[in-house]
């Protein structure tokens, strides 16, 4: 039986630099498609992926294991992130309705529903919508689906309850669904 | 949620992208520089304690090495005064006096080297006026047990510096009356008092504490006389400051009364009689033969 993240990562914080391996590769790449779908760019995600990770290891004497690993980690992610619009001079509004949903961060243009239908490819296509969400609802789909955390933990993680986070969540996955059905049609 | 919806089924078929073979080097790396142990957190401790053993190691050295320094400051025990090779001003003693000589040659082989001596006076001229107070008092004891009673019985009152500036032969053992027109003559009372009852054997016996201990004063009395050797200083020093209120023939009459009173056997007299001579003569030097006769029984 493989050891829990929670006793990998106390195992490093007493000094286990093999424990912290075995962690990195369990995560990382949940915690890069986070970032990267967070983000407009390959560069981007490249150093917000590596800071979260630094914070981590500099923060691990702090971590308690009451705490989910991954709730902490993404935690981590998400200040990250959070930090990484700001400086962009974007304002990052935590609004959980479809009218307030409109002054969040936006994708590019080439990545509106309308232009996301003309793509051929369904990948593709759900790669665009995702990036045209609002970041609170793009954010709490990644978190669900990548970091598999339930809309209790994405609300710890996020800084939100966990009722705003079912509902970015259920936003998220009805114009997801929306953009499939119109791209099926 | 709908666990097997299509958007989460088509999300999972979506690319799997993954951090770059680079990336993962530079993070492992850095976790591992984290928690590796740094040199000077493995040794610190270990060097600290060395650093601190060697530190004490040397520093106990360096405190036993100054330790004979330090002794040099305190007063030495009582010895003779080394014999200066040319010391004219020097009442030395002769053969004149063999009781006398036997205990200063006594005393001359305990005594301290020249040069010893004179860095204990330097030392002494910057001590404090109390130091040189409790210096002084074995000078004081000394004198009053110095072994020469025949001598000073028989030497007559003499300045040394009298003597010194006349003749450099040993004293001659003459009645007591021929020499006090010397005394009287030119020797201030104070410093003759005392002289007259140290024969030349006497100061050659002194000990050494007078010459340490009494150094600011004899800086002071004795600077008009630049010719006397150190001995002669000392002796000069050492009898002013056990010059008696009175002269020395009440003082002797005295102590020929308390020697009395204990020849008669009566003791409690005589005990309160040299408490009354200690207070009256506090720095008279009571002869050895005389101090048989009236010390405590």
């Amino acid at each position: 039986m493989e050891p829990s993240d929670e006793a990998l990562m106390l195992a490093y914080a007493g000094g286990d630099a093999a424990a912290f391996e075995a962690l990195y590769a369990r995560h990382k790449g949940p915690v890069f498609r986070f970032v990267l779908r967070s983000v407009k760019s390959r560069a981007e995600a490249d150093e917000l992926f590596q800071d979260v990770w630094m914070r981590a290891i500099e923060a691990r004497a702090r971590y308690r294991p009451e705490a989910k690993l991954t709730t902490w980690l993404y935690t981590i992610a998400h200040h990250r992130i959070i930090d990484h619009w700001r400086a962009k001079g974007l304002a990052v509004v935590s609004l959980d309705d479809e009218e307030a949903a409109v002054d969040e961060p936006r994708a590019a243009p080439s990545s509106e529903p309308a232009r996301v239908a003309e793509a051929a490819d369904t990948a593709r296509r759900l790669e665009a919508a995702i990036a045209a969400l609002p970041l609170a609802q793009r954010e709490a789909f990644l978190l669900h689906h990548e970091g598999e955390l339930t809309a209790a933990q994405i609300a710890a993680a996020t800084g939100t309850n966990e009722e705003a986070a079912k509902s970015r969540l259920r936003y998220a996955m009805n114009k997801l669904r929306e953009a499939l059905e119109d791209d099926a049609t | 949620m709908q666990p097997d919806d299509e958007v989460t089924r088509r999300y999972r078929g979506m690319a799997r992208e993954e951090p770059g073979a680079a990336m993962d080097a530079a993070i492992l790396a850095a976790s591992r520089r984290a928690v590796a142990p740094s040199l000077s957190r493995r040794w610190g401790a270990p060097v600290s304690i060395a650093a601190v053993l060697v530190l004490a190691f040397g520093l106990t050295l360096e405190m036993r090495h100054e330790e004979p320094g330090i002794e040099t400051s305190l007063p030495a025990p009582p010895a003779a005064l080394p014999e200066p090779s040319n010391a004219p001003a020097t009442p030395e003693p002769q053969p004149a006096a063999p009781a006398a000589k036997d205990s200063a040659s006594g005393a001359t082989a305990q005594g301290i080297a020249p040069g010893k001596e004179r860095a204990a006076r330097e030392d002494k001229r910057a001590a404090p006026a109390r130091k040189l107070e409790k210096a002084a008092q074995p000078v004081e004891d000394a004198l009053h047990r110095a072994p020469m009673p025949e001598a000073r019985e028989a030497v007559p009152p003499q300045a040394p510096t009298e003597r010194a500036g006349e003749t450099p032969s040993p004293f001659p053992a003459a009645p007591e009356g021929s020499a006090a027109p010397a005394a009287s003559r030119a020797a201030p009372p104070k410093i003759a008092a005392p002289i007259v009852e140290a024969p030349p054997s006497a100061a050659a016996a002194l000990p050494a504490p007078p010459a340490a201990g009494a150094a600011p004063l004899r800086a002071q009395d004795l600077n008009a006389a630049p010719a006397f050797a150190p001995r002669a200083k000392a002796a000069a020093e050492a009898m002013q400051r056990a010059a008696p209120a009175a002269g020395p023939d009440a003082a002797l009459r005295e102590l020929e009364r308390i020697a009395g009173l204990r020849a008669a056997g009566r003791d409690a007299e005589a005990d309160r009689a040299l408490e009354d001579f200690r207070r009256n003569h506090p720095g008279y030097r009571i002869p050895e033969a005389m101090w048989e006769r009236v010390k405590p029984r």
